[in-house]
């Protein structure tokens, strides 16, 4: 995975980098990245650094999970409250132990 | 979802790491695919089941050698219970051991035998984090270097002689984070620190400790000390730390040398046992600091710390409600301008003060304090 940095500037000169997957949390960023991107430097003329800094503040907090590791937490948090045999029939686990293995 | 019999091992395992050990082991029931997933989980976390203490003992036993992980990168023992032998525990590091752990943190209550440890865990190449609370001896051979170690907590535990602790910290070339925290008979010996790599360290000693010969500190790196040792006959000998940004003491001899070797700390708490001379230093960099009192004339303490301390922004006072405070006559401060504590005129912007009873000497303390602290920007006092 490449850890593709963009910079962002402010209306008042200032520069912010950031991950790329963490700016495009933001819809307005996306567009703008698709739309004009003057090497790797996005200009923000109608916003302040001040005001930037915490729209980047509010990204990064609000990063989305990649799926495989959502998936793994939320079948963990299954097996986590439920009993053996609750588990085997939501996710149709078929017991294929003998009847002697069975502890 | 893709049905989850249909995922591979690697994700299944995935799953199984974001489980309690206990649970996760569980789950070798449910299936003939789940049944030996749980054996490659790289983190073990065991502690006591009091239901069926016995029963863990023997599964520990059983199952550890035959774990399919080829690194174990940590594990957790809590044993405090009968069933459990010193020979067990010494077992199972040393498998760890052999799988290239990289923490280990093992509890023994001290109503249970003392737990010994392998001498191959003091030779561990791949060691990064011990931690060893309670009655655990710790059996330091000639042969020791833990060269990847970066946090050792060593609480409570027994030494097999007064020369072990050196040798495992000298032998430590990596380590960043020490705590130490003795007990009555546990055959420490002096106490020496000499480490050049350490950035924090924490050290306790109670009262009913033994008093040793002098307690060595070189800790040249240090930036965060903490000191708390309520031994009565006790020396220390302590290196200048320049780095020292943040220190913490409570001790009841050798105070001043535990401030000269700290002039560079911009953050300083101080728990004051019985009334202390400074010596002269200058907290140049001081911007923090917090005092703990409980007898007389700490006004004059007060006054003498603010004097020394010119870029002090920060005073939070706390006066030990039980202390004692009878013997104290009127002070009468010097109110010439020279005499004037410079960070109440130029640099204090926050005062805390708890434990307000309306003593005379607080009173006398606050009408000079607030005469000459213009530059307050916060102020609060509590009862």
């Amino acid at each position: 995975m490449s850890e593709k940095k963009i910079v962002l500037k402010s209306s008042d000169g200032k520069t912010i980098d950031v991950a790329k997957a963490v700016a495009l949390q933001s819809q307005t960023i996306t567009h703008m990245v698709e739309d004009s991107c003057v090497g790797n430097e996005i200009p923000f003329e109608n916003v302040t650094g001040q005001v930037l800094a915490k729209v980047i503040e509010y990204c990064k907090k609000h990063v989305v999970v990649d799926g495989e590791t959502l998936t793994c937490k939320t079948v963990a948090h299954v097996i986590h409250t439920r009993t053996i045999d609750e588990i085997r029939t939501f996710f149709n686990v078929e017991n294929d132990y003998t009847p002697r293995k069975k502890q | 979802m893709a049905k989850i019999s249909e995922f591979p091992d690697d994700l299944l395992i995935k799953i199984l790491s974001f489980l309690p050990t206990k649970v996760a082991v569980s789950t070798s029931v449910l299936s003939k695919q789940w049944q030996f997933i749980w054996m490659w989980l790289p983190k073990l976390k065991f502690t006591n089941d009091y239901s069926n203490p016995i029963m863990l003992r023997d599964f520990i036993s059983k199952y550890l050698p035959l774990h399919r992980a080829p690194v174990i990168e940590s594990l957790h023992l809590k044993c405090n219970c009968e069933s459990t032998e010193p020979e067990d525990i010494k077992q199972w590091v040393g498998i760890a051991v052999s799988r290239c752990v990289r923490e280990l943190s093992i509890y023994r209550s001290v109503f249970y035998n003392a737990v010994f440890l392998p001498s191959s865990l003091y030779t561990c190449k791949s060691l990064v984090t011990l931690e060893l609370d309670g009655n655990i001896l710790v059996n330091v051979p000639q042969m020791v270097l833990l060269p990847c170690l970066k946090t050792c907590k060593l609480q409570r535990v027994i030494y097999s002689n007064e020369d072990s602790l050196r040798m495992l910290l000298s032998h430590c070339p990596a380590l960043e984070d020490l705590t130490i925290s003795g007990i009555a008979g546990d055959n420490m010996g002096a106490l020496v620190v000499n480490v050049p790599s350490l950035k924090r360290s924490s050290l306790y000693k109670g009262k009913t400790c033994s008093s040793s010969d002098r307690n060595v500190i070189v800790t040249p790196s240090l930036k965060y000390f903490q000191v708390e040792d309520y031994r009565e006959n006790v020396s220390y000998l302590i290196e200048h730390m320049p780095n020292r940004e943040e220190a913490d003491i409570c001790v009841w001899q050798d105070i001043d040398k535990f401030l000269e070797s700290m002039t560079s700390v911009k953050s300083l708490t101080l728990r004051v046992l019985r009334p202390v001379y400074l010596p002269v230093v200058v907290f140049n960099q001081l911007e923090h600091l917090t005092l703990h009192i409980s007898n007389n004339y700490w006004s004059k303490l007060l006054v003498r710390l603010l004097k020394v301390s010119p870029e002090l922004r920060v005073l939070n006072l706390d006066v030990d409600k039980y202390g004692r405070y009878d013997e104290y006559q009127t002070v009468i401060w010097n109110n010439e301008q020279s005499s004037v504590p410079e960070c109440l005129l130029k640099s204090l912007e926050t005062f805390r003060f708890s434990g307000y009873e309306r003593r005379e000497e607080e009173r006398d303390f606050f009408s000079f304090f607030f005469q000459y602290a213009c530059c307050l920007k916060y102020s609060s006092i509590f009862r």
